[in-house]
């Protein structure tokens, strides 16, 4: 890579990541999908994490398998992704009309987000990911009501999905697929912040993944299974096909798809697989937004409470008032 | 003593001067008030935009790093607020550097006091309105505990503490970088000596242009040079 | 007023209104005060209380995220291999053992201020100057506080004795490699004081920082590692150096008597505070083998507010700040 004179670079000689010996056989044991195929992952999601920002929001797929293995690599994949919106705001005085709100995504990766390290310049994969999360955020937000503004939403993904288990051939480590479930979790996320910022909004639209998977190792006549929520490495057979929706469960709408590899005849099945995803998302999402709205509305009680009790006495020292 | 002095080297700059100590030769050029781009400027008094060039290659963080400690310091010395929504552009090339490779905070520290010399005679040449007038020197601590004002570059490369420090002439103190390794009396008996150090190059000559006060092992060649400038700036009147 | 039942007011202004109009006459009511309450609610000589959190992020070798009030810093450390024999020019052999980390620039640190963090460092444009400007001042820190042992960070290998050796003479040990730690630094939340949070995030980070055993295979010509934890090494820190920032508000004007100036001194400034204030103060604290706390680094600019005694303030609650954080990030 050629040297970024705005950054700190690299010693001259350059440096290659680490390669680990094989480990004696027994410690290594792949991950394995526990859950049923038809059940998500745990997650986690939360507003307000920045507060210089309009709206922002965190969202979490924590590992799998804790159990202790004794390596430094770690086993099972997780899934750490922040957002912030700001907007919506005045456009730059020399942008040209806009009757809509002008909306801007921008996904990148941390450098320490995969097992490789990533660069700081956004990469065509990054670029790819971003222009996916605007087309399904497009749809949802209600961009008549901010004429004249724009909008951008940035996501960081701190820690990606893998594309495949480390250790395994090198068939299993291609093919992309864990940007699939980093995409539903940035539609996710940035639909979060979204409400939080108070952009309005037609609906909670919300990410569901789903992939055809390889039940067992290598049997031609095997039709696969269609398992939501894929975690790359625990499917040992691979993964055959993956689709990816953003959608709006009150209206039964699907704003973003995008469907990867050969499905065969289970491609309608695919994509029913994933909206149920997104519905089972949407409940984590509606749950989260409830309750940020509910301590909000705590807040400005409470704040009313504590304005009509300190009038008089204390609250004097801190109350400056300009006035002219 | 004092470094040696080039006035208006650049006939094309507003202002320029070559300042060169044992260490650094800095070439500073003053451009200003000028038009300022719409989304660097400043409602109510003038951007101040500071570029520095090493001497050799192009710069990097390190030098942006530098720009701001200098266009914090300069921004403090001029009067900004006689030129709203303008630009001040300083620029600065480092024409000569120490050979011998100095660690890292050592070269950071040491290369500013000359930095802001410089930049201050090319303003002062440049005819920019001032608040004050500044001088800076470099002070290093020897592993002995010794105190060296304007230190050689092997006294530089053994030292325990590097302070770059500047005052002006009520004797605020402008700039304080230091590195190294010290305690707080250590730092403010530098701070003494420093002060001491800005006053002299600064302090009045008597008739004879002979010094009146501060030491005598640095003559006051930032008043000489001011001097100086006056008088050719006045000789115009003297001849008719 | 046209209904002619209120009685002429003058313009008043809530708090919000008068702080982002007139920021500076806000804070100056403020801090004019008998006893002065910054808008943030803290006191002059009030830090806020940092949390920190290591080893959360699974890829790296060592990981923090600080949280100051509403700054948060994610930093990761991730440990790469320098072959020595790709080092184009390798330093002499006399070189001080000290600069062996500088000269070959095993440490790369790089802070990230466009992640959204705030508005007005929005992604996609280059690192600002002010992200330039701390990612060199953090490595300098680095250097200048010798904080890791180059011992720790090469790779040997006992080569077998050659013909030309003396028989009674061991191995060999050669260098044939070197660690280069990648320490990058995403400020994810951003209220004031960048410095100071991610000055802290890299030293938990490091201090979690675990190295894996690491060894030259003649055979294959190539470094290999142990994926054991058991095997890995814990990497050591020579001393915990902590950053104090201080911003120094001034009523001093050219318009005005020099006299007739006020100036007060806030610890760990907040966005608000920051965009008044001009002047800054960092002094950087770290015990050097004793208890007091000696300064490694000191930086300020700015302005003329501070002089000596304000400096030795800032310095002694930089110092007090040292000790109370001793038990913070040892304790991890």
């Amino acid at each position: 890579m050629q040297a970024d004179r705005r950054r700190l670079n690299a010693p001259p000689g350059g440096t290659a990541p680490p390669v680990f010996a094989t480990a004696p056989k027994t410690k290594l044991q792949r991950p394995t999908r526990t859950r049923e195929p038809d059940q998500h992952r745990k997650l986690f999601l939360r507003t307000g994490i920045v507060p210089s920002a309009s709206g922002s929001a965190y969202y979490e797929i924590p590992p799998q398998q804790q159990q202790q293995t004794g390596l430094l690599v770690p086993q099972s994949s997780s899934l750490k992704i922040t957002c912030t919106v700001h907007g919506p705001r005045p456009l730059p005085r020399n942008a040209a009309f806009s009757p809509n709100l002008l909306l801007s995504t921008h996904v990148k990766f941390a450098p320490f987000a995969t097992r490789n390290r990533r660069g700081y310049v956004q990469n065509a994969s990054e670029r790819d990911l971003g222009a996916h999360l605007e087309t399904a955020l497009r749809g949802v937000v209600i961009g008549e009501r901010f004429p004249k503004s724009g909008c951008e939403v940035v996501v960081t993904v701190l820690e990606g999905e893998e594309d495949g288990w480390w250790a395994g051939n090198a068939e299993g480590r291609g093919g992309g697929w864990g940007m699939m479930g980093v995409l539903a979790g940035c539609i996710t996320v940035a639909s979060a912040a979204l409400v939080d910022a108070g952009i309005d909004c037609v609906d909670l639209v919300s990410g569901g993944v789903a992939a055809v998977v390889q039940a067992g190792t290598d049997q031609r006549g095997d039709d696969g299974v269609v398992a939501i929520d894929p975690a790359p490495s625990e499917h040992d057979g691979g993964i055959r096909a993956a689709c990816v929706v953003g959608y709006l469960q009150s209206r039964d709408e699907v704003t973003e798809m995008w469907m990867k590899g050969d499905a065969g005849m289970r491609a309608e099945q695919l994509i029913d697989e994933a909206v149920k995803a997104a519905s089972l998302t949407r409940a984590v999402l509606a749950e989260a937004v409830k309750e940020a709205v509910e301590m909000k509305l705590e807040k400005v009680e409470g704040n009313a409470v504590a304005a009509a009790s300190v009038k008089e006495g204390k609250g004097k020292s801190k109350d400056v008032v300009m006035t002219g | 003593m004092g470094p040696d002095i080039l006035h208006h080297p650049l006939n094309r700059a507003d202002g320029s001067a070559t300042l060169s100590s044992n260490l650094y030769s800095v070439l500073a050029a003053v451009n200003g008030p000028v038009e300022v781009q719409r989304r660097d400027e400043l409602p109510e008094e003038a951007a101040v935009e500071v570029n520095i060039r090493p001497a050799s290659g192009v710069g990097g963080p390190r030098e942006r790093w530098l720009e701001t400690v200098v266009a914090a310091v300069l921004r403090s010395l001029l009067l900004v607020h006689m030129h709203p929504r303008t630009l001040i552009q300083i620029t600065l090339q480092i024409t000569k550097a120490p050979s011998l490779t100095l660690k890292g905070a050592a070269r950071d520290v040491a290369v500013l006091p000359s930095l802001i010399n410089a930049a201050f005679l090319a303003l002062a040449d440049g005819g920019l309105p001032l608040r004050n007038t500044v001088a800076a020197v470099l002070l290093a601590v020897a592993s002995t505990g010794e105190v060296r004002e304007e230190p050689s570059e092997k006294e530089l490369a053994g030292c325990k503490s590097v302070h770059g420090l500047a005052y002006d002439n009520h004797g605020d103190l402008l700039l304080s970088e230091s590195a190294g390794s010290f305690d707080l009396v250590e730092w403010e008996r530098i701070a003494d000596q420093a002060e001491k150090a800005c006053r002299a190059v600064m302090a009045p000559l008597n008739e004879d242009g002979v010094v009146t006060e501060g030491s005598t092992s640095s003559l006051p060649w930032l008043r000489q040079e001011l001097t100086d400038k006056a008088q050719a700036a006045i000789a115009w009147r003297e001849a008719t | 007023m046209a209904n002619g039942t209120a009685k002429p007011t003058g313009l008043a202004f809530s708090r919000e209104t008068f702080a982002k109009l007139t920021p500076a006459p806000f804070l100056q009511a403020l801090l004019q005060q008998p006893d002065p309450i910054r808008p943030n609610g803290r006191s002059l000589d009030d830090f806020r209380t940092p949390t920190i959190n290591t080893g959360s992020l699974s890829h790296s070798n060592g990981s923090a995220v600080v949280r100051f009030g509403d700054t948060a810093v994610v930093c990761g450390v991730r440990a790469e291999i320098l072959l020595a024999s790709n080092i184009p020019h390798p330093p002499s052999e006399d070189i001080y053992d000290n600069d062996v980390v500088e000269r070959l620039g095993l440490l790369v640190p790089n802070l990230e201020l466009s992640t959204g963090c705030s508005p007005d460092h929005l992604p996609g444009n280059p690192p600002s100057t002010l992200a330039q400007a701390l990612s060199y001042r953090i490595l300098s820190l680095l250097h200048t506080s010798n904080l890791i042992d180059p011992e720790d960070l090469r790779i040997h290998h006992g080569a077998p004795p050659t013909e030309d050796d003396l028989p009674d003479e061991g191995p060999k040990i050669v260098t044939k490699a070197y660690w280069t730690l990648y320490i990058d630094i995403l400020c994810i939340a951003l209220d004031g004081n960048p410095f100071d949070a991610a000055w802290a995030a890299v030293m938990s980070a490091l201090q979690s920082t675990h190295l894996p055993k690491a060894w030259w295979d003649p055979d294959r010509e190539m470094i290999l590692c142990s994926p054991l934890a058991a095997e890995a090494s814990k990497l050591r820190l020579r001393d915990l150096p902590v950053a104090s920032t201080f911003a120094v508000f001034s009523t001093g004007s050219p318009l005005k008597q020099r006299r007739e100036a006020e100036s007060w001194v806030l610890a760990d400034p907040d966005e608000f505070e920051e965009g008044v204030c001009t002047e800054t103060v960092t002094a950087v604290v770290m015990s050097d083998g004793g208890d007091v706390g000696r300064i490694v680094r000191l930086e300020k600019s700015g302005g003329g507010a501070i002089g000596k005694a304000a400096m030795r303030r800032c310095v002694q609650m930089s110092q007090q700040r040292w000790r109370e954080w001793q038990g913070v990030l040892n304790g991890g």
